[in-house]
């Protein structure tokens, strides 16, 4: 009868746990697999450009300046690399194909924005 | 004659997922005739296939839809590999066939919880859509997004499932599809779902050939057509039969898609138990050149992928024929004869995904 099974499940709901996560007490954890935002380790990077090949939505930049010769003055610049945040589509494109594999995905700062108000991040060498 | 009127449906309406436009004859709350109008979310992504080369288009393909995105990413990747003449590895096909039945667990899901919303059964909506974050769950954990999977490529899979990974999905698959049985069948057996849904909308075989319906609409009409069995990415493998009803009705498209959730369970512990260690793809070099159709069956029915390349990176021309595309002649003709609140659970019916049908 619909009436009986309507109060047995509501007596066994008494003393089941809630079906949703009491946030803020407790949190989502996201997985090691999820793509979060594309992060760099720019002290291992060399610059070689092939992560700008590789990106289908043209979201990141190098900027190469060579070493200089043993009898030149050192460059006044540094070399960057640049992400435009807002055009990374997570594809993971440029992680494979990174032959430093200085590239990971974070995660942690999934919801992290990208607006087009923030500019291109630049990362180089310190 | 009653007063006519015309009411305009869409495209911001509350059960719509995505915007379409009819326009509803209505003579005193009877529905005379239908006029639809698309065009609200085209945004030109065949055209952008001579921009983007063939390896990068796979990421443009997956984002035509959000909810069959897997599977559109993965016709494009047979389409390419028939003409370039790629042989994938059997793991990347059996890895393909999960992706494409959770792809499909969770397309359903969503349309169960829709349409449950559409005539204010929200508490269905809630629960069918709770275990859908479920599976979305088990979707970020191997591919790393919920949404859009990025893990089809030119050539096999960009990801793999390790063998502890995978005993742990089935188990836990287990579970959701014992909660999934009792929501759908609760569902179907539903006074009040029955008293709307059964003998309205009624789409009888000879139309639904005639018009060329596809998927659940067609398959609810007695037409047994499934694409799967073209055996594409292994599916001959798999032990399954077309799931078809003879109601013809609103009902019938229910049940369809109900009893196709459990049968993609199904699906899926045979894919796991017929995987193999190896390789998952191979180096696909050179350019394309040649012409091929790819058909696949997509939670909404077949969609066609013709691209024709001439030996450069890009291909010449790329045309997608989506199912909602296909159904669309058939809601216009089960519409008229219909009262006006009806109207939206026939939408929902046909399992509209416009932002397919208009790339």
């Amino acid at each position: 009868m619909a009436s009986l099974t309507l109060i047995t499940s509501a007596f066994f709901n008494l003393f089941k746990k809630p079906a949703c996560y009491m946030y803020p007490f407790k949190t989502r954890d996201f997985f090691p697999n999820t793509r979060g935002t594309l992060q760099i380790d720019i002290d291992k990077c060399i610059y070689c450009g092939i992560c700008v090949k590789k990106c289908p939505s043209q979201a990141i930049e190098v900027k190469r300046v060579k070493p200089a010769k043993p009898d030149e003055p050192a460059p006044t610049e540094k070399s960057t690399w640049t992400l435009t945040r807002n055009r990374c589509v997570t594809c993971s494109s440029c992680i494979e194909n990174c032959p430093k594999k200085c590239l990971y995905f974070d995660p942690k700062t999934y919801n992290a924005s990208s607006t087009s108000k923030i500019g291109p991040e630049v990362h180089q060498n310190a | 004659m009653g007063n006519r009127t015309i009411v305009p449906f869409g495209p911001q309406h509350p059960v719509l997922p995505e915007p379409i436009h009819l326009d509803l004859v209505v003579e005193d709350e009877k529905v005379v005739e239908a006029i639809p109008s698309i065009g609200f979310i085209h945004r030109g992504l065949e055209k952008l296939v001579e921009k983007r080369d063939y390896q990068e288009y796979v990421f443009v393909a997956e984002r035509i839809c959000g909810i069959c995105s897997f599977i559109h990413g993965l016709t494009y990747c047979l389409a390419v590999e028939e003409v370039m003449k790629v042989q994938v590895p059997d793991r990347a096909k059996y890895l393909r066939i999960i992706w494409s039945e959770l792809s499909r667990i969770h397309s359903h899901l969503l349309w169960l919880g829709l349409i449950a919303d559409a005539f204010g059964f929200e508490n269905m909506f809630m629960q069918s859509w709770r275990i859908r974050e479920k599976i979305l769950d088990i979707i970020e954990e191997t591919t790393g997004g919920r949404v859009i999977f990025g893990s089809s490529k030119v050539g096999g899979v960009r990801k793999d499932i390790s063998p502890e990974t995978m005993q742990r999905i089935l188990v836990l698959l287990n579970t959701y599809e014992k909660e999934t049985r009792e929501l759908g069948d609760k569902f179907l057996a539903d006074y009040t779902v029955k008293n709307r849904l059964v003998d309205v909308g009624v789409l009888t075989k000879d139309a639904g050939y005639l018009l060329g319906a596809v998927g659940p609409m067609a398959r609810a009409s007695g037409i047994p057509q499934d694409l799967r069995q073209t055996g594409y990415s292994f599916y001959d493998k798999i032990k399954f039969e077309p799931i078809v009803s003879n109601t013809c009705d609103s009902w019938g498209r229910c049940d369809v898609r109900i009893r196709e959730i459990y049968q993609s369970f199904d699906m899926i512990r045979q894919a796991a138990k017929l995987m193999e260690v190896g390789e998952i793809a191979v180096d696909v070099k050179g350019n394309p050149e040649g012409e091929f159709f790819m058909r696949t069956e997509q939670p909404r029915g077949e969609v066609v992928y013709y691209i024709k390349a001439n030996g450069t990176k890009n291909l010449e021309r790329l045309r997608v024929r989506t199912p909602t595309f296909a159904n669309l002649p058939p809601l216009v003709s089960i519409l008229p004869g219909v009262e006006l609140a009806d109207v939206p659970i026939l939408v929902l019916t046909i399992d509209p995904c416009i932002s397919c049908t208009e790339r």
